[in-house]
């Protein structure tokens, strides 16, 4: 479904060159639940970048559903953004003057999908959310937690094939956090394929395989579907014990 | 299409959000077109004014003034005239000899100034609308060869000598002199003592003898039609140069020469106000250009977030363009709105009637919405060329 190969990134600070990504493989299947930790500066951020189409690699390849997107325009980005990629972001990144609904057909807009339709598919988005009832909100009426999932509801909207979370539950308070991970769990079950960019040990641990990256480089890539956590135990000792000899002491 | 739509929808939105700041970037292009439309009503309006009454005194009228001419052996007078008359019957359809001068008017105790004016019995022929009678007769031609003191009186005359009678039949004494009313001239311009109303015309012969003058200096022509006026004049031209040996000294005009001259002086200076007030549009313009790119300054982060779902280079460039084409174009109608009624309000209190051009409504309408595509384009560039990740990354 996702695959990357060899995947380099390289940044030009004046004279010094930063190697962001180093020859990165990864591969995503289908209706797979991965999770990517790593601490700040590590080059998750850029590996996020990546997956999600916003950049283009300096060397390396990189395919969605078979598309090669590592040698495409602004333009031939920025449509497979649209069609295959629905993006949660941290600080949820809703536009704060267009209500609940209208921030959900944003990604349908821009697709070219009729007014109507757009309407049907945003409120089908919003109602899987659980947020049918508010959708003429504008966000700052709504609690932070609200606001996530109405940026989930967009990432819904479009029907991905892959959601793509950086920190989702980063600025929200424990409690909408554990919520917002079950909506994503839910998803999962659904056949939704996610990725969770995290330093948080205890959401990366809710995923089924867990990657971690350092300098640049994957440094472990684990099954863990056997000691799989849930939302509800985001702070389970044991497993977090479990994990810190699996990855090297990270997060 | 269904984007151009929501592009609108948007700027729609982000322009009404922020509505002081909207009114204050388009305030320019309001003044601008305002000042456009009021200006060029202005000027239609007085060329209006000006061509109205010069098309009164008949578009078929030639005028032929002689300087004086002390040193030159050969000179014009009513004979040549008369000959220029008879042998071209398919360009002029009469003549008249032509004097004026100020005399005072004396009729029992009350006396006072007025214009004289003498002409042939054919001036009626030459300018019917000027020889538009309430009562009476105009000159005859015995009137004319007989040299009787006979006049025609205007109604400021007929309202202050005669208390508003019809003063046909009575008499009054100009420069001492007694004259017999033979007519009376319909009122023009309210009978008022310093308009057209207060004057006295009298035959040509007779005024020579009593204002002692040897000769003629002014002749009026009526052209036999308006398309025959400018080969009557070029005929009138080379006659005189040809009499006289020299073609300096006189001057042959025609009312339609000169309606032309001031459509010509009028579109020069429409052309001019319009050019200053292009230069406020422009500087409106700039106005709009500092505000886009503030705007999208500010906008950063949805820039980013748009990108991030899907927006193309293009989709954002039209966005932020469309926004700037709303705002200069809402401004252009509001200028407009403000323009008709200012160019009203101007002309009712100038008393005069201002002309809106529809040609200048259209003209400075699309000129704001070009303002907004070449003001706009460099920051909605700007926009569309973020990237994407450094956009989100902004605060």
């Amino acid at each position: 479904m996702i695959k990357l190969e060899g995947i380099t990134k390289v940044y030009k600070m004046g004279e010094n060159e930063v190697r962001a990504l180093d020859g990165v493989d990864l591969h995503i299947k289908p209706h797979e639940f991965v999770s990517i930790i790593g601490p700040s500066g590590s080059g998750k951020s850029t590996l996020m970048n990546m997956i999600g189409c916003l950049d283009v690699p300096t060397s390396g390849r990189y395919w969605i559903e078979g598309v090669e997107g590592s040698k495409m325009t602004d333009n031939q980005l920025a449509d497979l953004r649209n069609k295959k990629l629905g993006f949660i972001f941290q600080q949820y990144n809703l536009l704060p003057k267009l209500s609940a609904v209208e921030n959900v057909e944003l990604p349908l807009i821009y697709r070219g999908i009729g007014a109507t339709k757009r309407r049907e598919m945003a409120e089908a988005a919003l109602e899987r959310v659980g947020l049918k009832d508010k959708m003429h909100h504008k966000p700052t009426e709504l609690s932070g937690g609200q606001q996530q999932r109405v940026s989930i509801a967009r990432a819904l909207s479009s029907r991905p094939s892959l959601i793509l979370a950086d920190e989702p539950t980063g600025a929200l308070d424990s409690k909408s956090g554990i919520e917002i991970m079950q909506m994503l769990h839910g998803l999962h079950k659904e056949g939704n394929t996610i990725v969770i960019i995290t330093h948080d040990l205890g959401i990366a641990k809710q995923a089924e395989r867990i990657v971690s990256i350092h300098d640049g480089r994957i440094t472990s890539d684990i099954d863990n579907r056997e000691n799989r956590a849930s939302a509800d135990n985001v702070n389970d000792g044991a497993v977090k014990a479990d994990l810190d000899s699996g990855i090297g002491g990270e997060a | 299409m269904g984007k151009i739509f929501q592009s609108f929808k948007m700027s729609m939105k982000s322009i009404l959000g922020n509505k002081g700041r909207s009114a204050l970037t388009m305030l320019g292009i309001i003044i601008g077109v305002a000042s456009v439309i009021i200006l060029t009503g202005i000027g239609g309006g007085a060329t209006k004014v000006i061509s109205d009454s010069m098309a009164e005194m008949g578009t078929k009228l030639i005028t032929v003034n002689m300087m004086f001419q002390r040193n030159s052996t050969r000179s014009i007078g009513i004979e040549d005239m008369q000959e220029f008359l008879e042998d071209n019957p398919d360009l002029v359809s009469a003549m008249s000899p032509t004097l004026s001068g100020n005399v005072t008017a004396k009729s029992g105790r009350t006396n006072f100034n007025t214009s004289l004016s003498a002409y042939d019995s054919s001036y009626s022929e030459i300018q019917p609308n000027a020889a538009k009678l309430s009562s009476g007769r105009f000159l005859s031609d015995s009137d004319v060869s007989n040299r009787r003191y006979n006049c025609i009186v205007g109604s400021y005359i007929k309202e202050e000598m005669f208390g508003g009678l019809d003063p046909v039949g009575e008499t009054i004494k100009l420069n001492g002199r007694q004259f017999n009313i033979i007519g009376c001239y319909e009122e023009t311009s309210n009978s008022t003592e310093n308009s057209s109303d207060n004057k006295v015309t009298i035959p040509y012969t007779t005024a020579m003898r009593f204002l002692k003058q040897a000769r003629m200096n002014t002749f009026y022509f009526a052209a036999t039609t308006e398309d025959e006026v400018e080969n009557a004049v070029t005929a009138l031209e080379s006659f005189i140069t040809k009499k006289l040996g020299t073609n300096t000294g006189f001057m042959v005009n025609s009312v339609a020469e000169m309606i032309d001259t001031l459509d010509e002086m009028m579109g020069t200076m429409t052309t001019m106000l319009a050019g200053i007030a292009a230069i406020s549009l422009i500087v409106g313009g700039i106005g709009i250009m500092n505000i886009m790119t503030v705007t999208v300054s500010e906008r950063t982060r949805e820039i980013g977030i748009r990108k991030a779902i899907g927006a193309r280079t293009t989709d954002i460039l039209l966005q932020f363009l469309i926004e700037s084409i709303v705002l200069s174009g809402l401004g252009g109608i509001v200028g407009i709105i403000f323009g008709i009624i200012i160019a009203a309000v101007v002309g009712n209190i100038i008393s005069m009637q201002t002309v809106v051009q529809t040609d200048m409504v259209i003209l400075s309408f699309t000129f704001s919405i070009v303002i907004g595509v070449f003001f706009g384009i460099a920051p909605a560039r700007r926009a569309a060329k973020l990237n994407p990740i450094e956009a989100l990354r902004s605060e």
